[in-house]
């Protein structure tokens, strides 16, 4: 029994108002305080505090982030997408249950994973899996032509700009596919809506270009690959659906480079020189044309991490909304 | 208690707004410190403060916090005001930090209430229209709420669980990550 005074009963309204300040990023206080009893549930579950969650907290949490692991004692493409969490929360299913996928990308609440078509049992190529829910939606068909040896895909909302993406994860997508072949570069785009493949854009002027195995970023409303090891990124408009081509910052040999989306929307690289890590933003000059400045250095010298930070470059983090799933029972 | 008296504060002294609680005290505010609560601004809008402003919903031990919320805070806002029009050199930053700083240690001490209390200032705020305060309380309990078993959160805010054994069993069940 309580000590103190019988506190005063709070209207639902206020429940409301208590509730929403619960941090996104221990997402088990929701899902607690969702058991406490059916009201509590119903209004957790329910689409209106769904959606005033997001809009207050605006960023969704990180949940973790997929790191594909090489099976013992299997060949080169046997991976297993492993998920390695931030916070509470895991996946419904074990990752055993994704052996034999490797993920690709990872954005607006998807992951994008691919299976090689070798492997036994067959399996579709490429599935957009939701990581919260464990959906998983196939695309139907993959493109006949592509260059199994070098590619790199990314995944979005199909709404692209237009969507705040606070709620649109159980939406339609699209997947952007980039291949080389001895002569050219192709893109083409699979939409959900439509299940197919759209007509491909060539780049004949790269030739025999490699393509980084790193996840894709989006800034100004275009999607950004890393190409030729780390020496240049391919743009892709997803307004104009124009390709472009943009130099990195200053080149050196053989280091590690990711794309990212920086905090005001800007692209930004992140490169490993051997120890040193930095990070560098693009800056549109006057003039139309582009440069680079560097934003921070860290020298992960003393860092315990040291060893690890190749791998970092290939992981593709998850940030979500985690609790929607049990929306459907009250 | 007052603060030195700036020019605002000699502009909103003439408009003086009595609040009458539920148990009949009458509180004498300034217009500046009444004019948090988005109720009370609506109210002397309409020009209906005459003769006071009864609050049946709020005693006077609950309004007494309140308004003691809204002078400091009333304070502030006019502080920021001040600052943003005039000069905004190192020194007037270096003001507002240590203003901001002590706004904080003001808040936090509030807080320090009883649940009846705190549950009291939240619908206080809530019928007042105090959006700071409101804000700041509902953080407060969010922050009790964060990291306890349902157990402890029907036990903290008397709730009857009127889940069905087996409800509450599937949705363990599909997030057993959210009790481990």
């Amino acid at each position: 029994m309580a000590a103190a005074a019988p506190a005063p009963a709070l209207m639902d309204e206020i429940i409301e108002e208590i509730l929403l300040r619960l941090p996104p990023s221990e997402p088990e206080s929701l899902v607690r305080a969702a058991l406490a009893c059916k009201p509590w549930c119903r209004l957790i579950s329910g689409a209106r505090f769904r959606r005033r969650f997001r809009e207050f907290h605006r960023t969704p949490p990180m949940l973790g982030f997929i790191c594909n692991r090489l099976e013992d004692g299997s060949d080169y493409c046997g991976f297993v997408a492993h998920f390695v969490p931030t916070c509470s929360f895991r996946p419904p299913r074990p990752h055993a249950d994704r052996r034999g996928w490797r993920a690709v990308d990872a954005r607006h609440g998807r992951v994008l994973l691919y299976r090689n078509s070798a492997l036994e049992p067959p399996a579709p190529g490429l599935v957009v899996w939701n990581p919260v829910t464990d959906e998983r939606r196939q695309v139907f068909s993959m493109p006949r032509d592509l260059n199994e040896w070098n590619w790199n895909a990314a995944v979005l909302c199909a709404a692209s700009d237009a969507c705040d993406h606070l709620d649109c994860h159980d939406g339609p997508f699209l997947i952007a596919l980039l291949d080389s072949s001895l002569d050219h570069m192709t893109l083409r785009v699979y939409s959900s809506e439509v299940g197919v493949w759209n007509e491909m854009t060539h780049v004949t002027q790269l030739s025999k270009c490699y393509i980084n195995k790193v996840p894709c970023a989006i800034a100004g409303n275009a999607l950004h690959f890393v190409i030729d090891y780390g020496i240049r990124i391919l743009r892709y408009s997803l307004a104009t659906r124009e390709i472009s081509v943009i130099l990195h910052p200053p080149v050196s040999y053989l280091c590690n480079t990711k794309v990212m989306t920086m905090e005001e929307g800007r692209l930004g690289v992140v490169r490993m020189e051997g120890r040193r890590f930095s990070l560098w933003s693009m800056e549109e000059s006057p003039d139309g044309g582009t440069g680079w400045s560097q934003v921070r250095a860290i020298d992960l010298e003393k860092l315990v991490l040291c060893r690890c930070a190749v791998h970092l470059f290939q992981l593709c983090c998850i940030c979500a909304w985690c609790w929607s799933h049990f929306r459907g029972h009250m | 208690m007052a603060s030195a008296g700036s020019g605002d504060e000699k502009a909103a002294a003439a408009a003086m707004i009595t609040l009458i609680s539920s148990d009949n005290e009458k509180f004498e505010v300034t217009e500046a410190t009444a004019t948090l609560s988005q109720t009370i601004r609506h109210m002397i809008e309409d020009g209906c403060t005459d003769g006071g402003v009864p609050l049946p919903n709020v005693t006077s031990k609950i309004l007494a916090r309140v308004i003691e919320y809204c002078k400091k805070h009333a304070t502030a806002a006019a502080g920021e005001e001040g600052s943003s029009s005039s000069f905004s050199d190192a020194a007037f930053l270096e003001v507002d930090r240590a203003f901001l700083e002590e706004l904080e240690e003001f808040d936090d001490a509030f807080l320090e209430v009883d649940r009846a209390t705190l549950f009291d200032l939240i619908l206080a705020a809530n019928y007042l229209d105090i959006k700071g305060l409101l804000n700041l309380t509902c953080q407060k309990v969010a922050d009790s709420v964060k990291g306890k078993t349902p157990e402890q959160i029907r036990e903290m805010y008397n709730i009857v669980n009127d889940l069905t054994p087996e409800e509450e069993a599937e949705i363990r069940r599909e997030t057993q990550w959210a009790f481990e």
